[in-house]
């Protein structure tokens, strides 16, 4: 079948930085990293967009600088959606199958079944405020008996229990507009703990089950994955920029300065290195007045507490499915505040399974400003858009006018 | 100090002042503090011991024994059951209640996690209630070691009292074993420990009342400071007494009063009613007194409240000073103290709400005890656990909305080190304040004062602190 060499362009606005990649999609589904840009955001204000065309600035510019390095123009957008803004909804659904001619003609479970049984599974009621994002399969039951995958097995029954992701119109008109103001159209959205799994977790963690922690810095996402699906997602308004407010607070300066100060000498856990001591300017008779502050102070008395209270939220927030569900996995750790030194060694101590510090996974080309913890939702986000357009070829394919096509285009190319 | 009505008539003191108060210690850690408190022979206070079971009561020499629900334990105590030490104290309510009627002030001292204990605490304290006598309530609360249930039980029992007692003050046991984790310490010596703490906090109570000072404390500025406010949830309370000699005593014994390990609330930053009582000879400096006032004042943080001070010259007390604290009014959970700089409330409130958020929940419950009292592990038995995902945590909701995966919580926008945990929330708000003051009103160009050294001097004690209370 005739696969298209496509280009994918991909934006996530963080609180605090926007990052946007352009990537080059061959005809076997292979990525490769052409460009990339990062700014800072502008007019998003506590997860609300306060400055529309400041926000399509911000993409505007991130995206000049990703199609500076890759020549190329952007097309339509893939961006990612998360925390408040999403519902998230539960619901399930079954569909009969059909015997022909008693016991001894079982019909086995194919993909239109399936198929069936989502789509009436996703008969919910849902909001006219709201636009489905996903609709995730979460568990399937053949007969009421959770299976893996139900395709070729035997049944009567096919249930499948889903999680229908959506978000309200409203915020993604504004983001769209605020594309379009960029000069970009948005092409797709995406849940954001979703796309940044695809960047992250290996195809073995997300099929024996692990957690993924993605610091940003004003949310944290916790979300749960087993066999290949997402299974529980939960966001906390928590991230880096309160640990640097924290420091800010503690030694009585600006946002900028104590961003700076978090930078050089933040860290938490136990100090690695020598405990230097810094010069710190406070506010007041004229910038005269400063302190020589040691490091460790800072790490210990003002970041420590702030770093335990995001990861003992973030556990308490999966404790009970991890104790029900007896989950065997581990963490992966990612996003840009999880690049605070000592931060995996103190979730380490939190969570009850082991925490590693997550790569970016899937591209071949990345260099090693890509292959920071920032851009995981962002080259998620490309995976997302590539596995998305993957499923929908083979359904394409799947079914028999597909194939017919298939087999006559086939032709037409043996024949010109 | 008198108050006017001299017609009562005392039992077990002397040397009264005209205030009767009754000790009352219900179960047998109870009539344990009570036989402590008995042989510390404090002036004015009249001692009872309560219990379902016979023998402790055999052994009580320094206080009246009383026999709760004689016919229906006949003597053998409850077994561990509240529910029976509850309906034993149903039984005897009007012998208690003749007890306590006329009293200015009840304590009542008891173990939880017991049957008598939890059981008979809170029905004396509704009692009191219903006479309308003031009652403040010290408890122990079980160590981990004794299991999930007790603490169930003692989480319940608290509960229960904190409806109808007017202050509360709670002592952790587990604590005990940080405390004091000499290597050849005695069991006895431990759990002595813990009394002390039941007889110290009658001790500076029954000192207050009896004594006369120069500026002076009497029951009623008690009364005002112990009383339950309007707000119920605020009953728990911190009581200290510290007493330093030498250079600096003062502070030593400011210190010493603020330190009180054992106890569950382990600062006073955010108490409603304060009261401080200063006990020294006439010599003593008032530079030196105002300044420790002034520390314990600062750490109770900077809310709009009345202090109460007291100052009592009493010679015989030579070379030392002596430090009262009673802070009350103290939420159980970490108290919000209030920032200097709160920016974010600020910004979220001038922006307003862009979006609805009616619809955000929180998704991931705690699996807790009954009263949300202490954060129980969420270790569920082995046998209970299900193999298959469960996605009961979104709830379907028939209106069409789901659920936002977002948590927020209101008290994420104070830095973190300010709230981090009860115990350890004193120093670093008032060094800070202090901190910035000085910068703002520094005369001189230069190195300035940040008082940080003093945060990393204390570290390690409160490094200490915090390992004592996870």
């Amino acid at each position: 079948m005739l696969n298209r060499h496509t280009s994918v362009s991909a934006v996530n606005i963080g609180a605090s930085t926007t990052t946007a990649v352009i990537a080059d999609v061959d005809s076997q589904g292979e990525m490769t990293l052409v460009g990339y840009g990062q700014c800072p955001t502008v007019g998003l204000s506590n997860d609300l967009i306060t400055d529309i065309r400041g926000l399509g600035g911000a993409i505007a510019e991130s995206l000049n600088q990703a199609e500076e390095m890759a020549e190329m123009q952007a097309g339509a957008l893939v961006m990612a959606v998360g925390g408040e803004h999403v519902q998230i909804m539960k619901s399930r659904g079954g569909v009969a199958l059909h015997q022909s001619g008693g016991a001894r003609n079982l019909r086995s479970i194919d993909r239109s079944d399936m198929k069936t049984a989502l789509d009436n599974a996703s008969a919910v009621p849902i909001s006219p405020e709201l636009h489905v994002l996903h609709v995730l399969p979460v568990n399937y039951l053949v007969d009421g008996r959770k299976v893996r995958n139900p395709e070729e097995l035997c049944g009567t029954r096919l249930d499948v229990e889903i999680m229908v992701v959506a978000a309200k119109h409203s915020v993604l008109r504004s983001l769209m507009k605020a594309a379009e103001y960029g000069g970009y159209r948005v092409g797709k959205f995406c849940y954001r703990p979703l796309a940044t799994s695809r960047a992250v977790l290996s195809d073995e963690e997300m099929d024996q089950g692990s957690c993924l922690i993605d610091m940003g810095s004003r949310h944290t996402d916790v979300a749960l994955f087993r066999e290949n699906r997402l299974v529980f997602s939960s966001t906390l308004a928590l991230g880096g920029a309160h640990i640097t407010d924290d420091t800010g607070h503690l030694l009585a300066v600006s946002g900028n300065e104590a961003e700076k100060l978090k930078l050089q000498y933040g860290y938490c856990g136990t100090l690695a290195g020598e405990d230097v001591q810094f010069q710190v300017t406070g506010a007041g008779a004229g910038g005269s007045l400063w302190k020589m502050v040691k490091k460790s102070t800072i790490g210990s008395e003002v970041i420590q507490p702030r770093v335990e209270e995001i990861l003992q939220e973030a556990k308490n927030t999966i404790d009970e499915f991890v104790v029900r569900e007896n989950w065997p996995g581990g963490a992966v750790l990612t996003g840009g505040s999880s690049l605070l030194p000592g931060m995996r060694e103190v979730a380490a101590g939190v969570f009850p399974f082991p925490v590693i510090s997550g790569g970016n996974v899937g591209f071949e080309n990345l260099d090693e400003v890509t292959s920071r913890p920032d851009f995981s939702t962002v080259l998620g986000l490309v995976a997302f858009d590539c596995a998305q357009k993957q499923n929908r070829r083979d359904d394409v394919i799947n079914n028999r006018f597909g194939r017919w096509c298939g087999k006559v285009i086939r032709q037409i190319h043996t024949v010109i | 100090m008198t108050n006017g009505n001299s017609d009562y008539s005392f039992t077990l003191s002397e040397d009264g002042a005209g205030v009767r108060m009754v000790v009352l210690g219900v179960g047998g850690m109870g009539n344990n503090a009570v036989e402590n408190m008995a042989r510390a022979a404090i002036p004015g206070l009249e001692l009872y011991s309560l219990n379902t079971d016979i023998q402790p009561l055999r052994h009580c020499r320094g206080s009246k024994p009383l026999q709760l629900g004689a016919k229906r334990t006949r003597g053998k105590g409850t077994g561990g059951d509240s529910d029976i030490g509850r309906m034993s104290a149903e039984d005897d309510v009007e012998k208690i209640r003749k007890i306590v009627r006329d009293a200015e002030l009840v304590f009542i001292a008891s173990g939880m996690g017991g049957g008598t204990g939890t059981g008979a605490a809170p029905v004396i304290a509704r009692i009191c209630k219903e006479v309308g006598v003031m009652s403040i309530c010290v408890v122990t609360m079980p160590m981990d070691c004794e299991g999930q249930k007790r603490a169930e039980k003692s989480s319940v029992g608290l509960a229960e009292l904190r409806k109808f007692v007017d202050s509360l003050l709670i002592i952790e046991n587990e604590k005990l074993s940080t405390v004091m984790d000499q290597e050849d310490v005695s069991i006895i010596e431990v759990f002595r420990r813990a009394d002390k703490v039941v007889v110290d906090a009658v001790t500076a109570v029954a000192r207050i009342i009896n004594s006369q000072g120069y500026i002076n404390l009497d029951l009623a500025d008690l009364k005002k400071v112990i009383r339950r406010g309007n707000d119920d949830d605020c009953v728990d309370a911190f009581i200290g007494i510290g007493e330093g000699s030498g250079p600096d005593r003062a502070m030593k014994a400011a210190e010493m009063a603020l330190n009180n390990p054992l106890m569950r609330v382990g600062s006073i930053c955010g108490a409603k009613n304060l009261l401080v009582n200063v006990i020294g000879s006439d010599q003593m400096g008032h530079k030196e007194a105002m300044a420790a006032v002034k520390s314990i004042v600062d750490k109770a943080g900077n809310l709009d409240r009345e202090i109460f001070m007291g100052v009592v010259p009493d010679n015989s007390m030579g070379d030392k000073l002596s430090i009262t604290v009673i802070a009350t009014g103290l939420v159980s959970k970490n108290p919000t103290v209030v920032p200097l700089r709160a920016m974010f409330s600020q910004e979220e409130k001038d922006l307003g709400s862009y979006f609805d958020t009616t619809n955000i929940r929180k998704v991931g419950v705690h699996t807790g005890v009954v009263t949300g009292e202490t954060r129980a592990d969420a270790s569920e038995p082995a046998d209970k656990v299900t193999p298959d995902v469960d996605l009961d945590m979104y709830k379907k909701v028939s209106d069409g909305f789901g659920v936002s995966p977002l948590v927020r919580k209101d008290e994420w926008y104070t830095p973190a080190y300010l709230r981090c945990h009860v115990d350890q929330l004193a120093t670093i708000e008032p060094l800070r304040v202090t901190m910035v003051q000085n910068m703002l009103s520094a005369d001189s160009v230069g190195e300035c004062d940040y008082g940080l050294d003093k945060v990393t001097e204390n570290r390690q004690y409160r490094q200490a602190l915090y390992n004592m209370a996870s």
